[in-house]
């Protein structure tokens, strides 16, 4: 009877864990995923990309980052955070000495691999063979 | 380093949970399932141990998930005989009256080499001795001898003899065992007083061993052990 509430307490704890990478991941990368359209959109057609509007909304999309990359950590292989990380950082840089081509090419980096780390930690037959 | 330190830690601690709940079983005569599964548990815990970069949590969720899968195999196995004929095979008669059964032991992917060394570790080292041998589900060979080669016991000799018992342990090391108390009668003042009969300082003592009898075994700290006749009867 011990071992089976053990048991039972563990199958709970994996269920916890499952459901609550699911949804941190989800959220989290969601939330990457539109500041980065948001940074696209606006940024769309223009030649001059060193305005506050743009300065605050990579400022923005860098805090989140920062703000969750802690918590994608515990679910991620680190590694693979590392290449997002990079993209972001990269966006000031950019904006310093207004790359307008780099720029958006990071941009669409960021949302092409938060849209890719959503498919690889999601669950799905595609993952599982 | 010292993540490297704490994550050898939490995995050691898991794996050791695991494989206390898996069972005794686990550490000696494996099934097969639990064969896979040892092997599987040695290769997930080392991943993120040496890799800084894999979440612990990749290495625990799996440890625990296979805790899970061996749980339900071991309880569908034991409610279920065609379960546990499927996940751990059935015992194999491989000699029986007529010889050796070459066919058993074909399907078993064994040689009569195989056979032979079983048979050796299990102490027969003569065919002819052999009646029955079973090819156990966990790769064991159990062994009937033939009636003439069975070793004579008090009951054949009609010899009357007081039963056995396990000699329980009442200091071991200088330390009174206070939990092996439930198992024997006598009251543990009248063991102090014993041990103080005996003139020796109780973190002197060795170890001091009761059984149903009286029986006393005792051995002080480098010196030579006693066996002593006592009137301590009393274990379960």
């Amino acid at each position: 009877m011990k071992k089976f509430i053990i048991i039972i307490i563990v199958v709970l704890i994996l269920a916890g864990a499952v459901t609550l990478e699911q949804i941190t991941i989800n959220s989290y990368l969601n939330e990457i995923q539109n500041k980065t359209y948001e940074l696209i959109t606006l940024t769309t057609g223009l030649e001059n990309i060193q305005t506050e509007e743009i300065k605050e909304k990579v400022s923005d999309l860098k805090k989140t980052w920062i703000h969750h990359e802690e918590i994608l950590c515990i679910f991620a292989n680190h590694k693979d955070m590392r290449d997002l990380c990079i993209e972001i950082q990269k966006l000031e840089g950019n904006i310093e000495v207004n790359q307008y081509e780099d720029f958006t090419a990071s941009l669409k980096v960021i949302y092409h691999l938060a849209d890719d780390y959503h498919k690889i930690m999601g669950t799905s037959w595609q993952n599982i063979f | 380093m010292l993540t490297l330190i704490i994550r050898s830690i939490i995995i050691y601690f898991i794996v050791l949970i695991v494989f206390r709940l898996m069972g005794k079983r686990q550490l000696g005569q494996m099934q097969p399932f639990e064969l896979v599964l040892t092997l599987i548990l040695a290769d997930l815990a080392t991943i993120p141990m040496a890799e800084i970069s894999v979440p612990l949590v990749h290495g625990i969720v799996p440890l625990l998930a296979l805790l899970v899968i061996h749980y339900v195999i071991t309880i569908l196995s034991k409610h279920f005989p065609k379960f546990s004929e499927i996940f751990s095979g059935k015992p194999v008669i491989v000699i029986n009256q007529n010889g050796i059964d070459y066919k058993a032991v074909q399907k078993l992917n064994l040689s009569i080499d195989d056979i032979m060394e079983s048979l050796r570790g299990a102490g027969y080292f003569n065919l002819d001795e052999v009646l029955f041998a079973i090819m156990e589900t966990n790769g064991k060979v159990s062994v009937l001898p033939k009636a003439n080669n069975t070793p004579i016991t008090r009951q054949d000799m009609n010899i009357k003899t007081e039963e056995n018992s396990m000699p329980i342990t009442i200091v071991s090391e200088g330390r009174l065992i206070k939990e092996n108390f439930q198992q024997i009668k006598v009251p543990e003042q009248k063991i102090r007083e014993f041990i103080a009969s005996l003139g020796v300082k109780m973190k002197k003592i060795l170890i001091l061993t009761l059984d149903n009898n009286g029986k006393v075994y005792f051995q002080e700290m480098h010196k030579r052990a006693k066996t002593i006749d006592t009137n301590l009867k009393g274990t379960k």
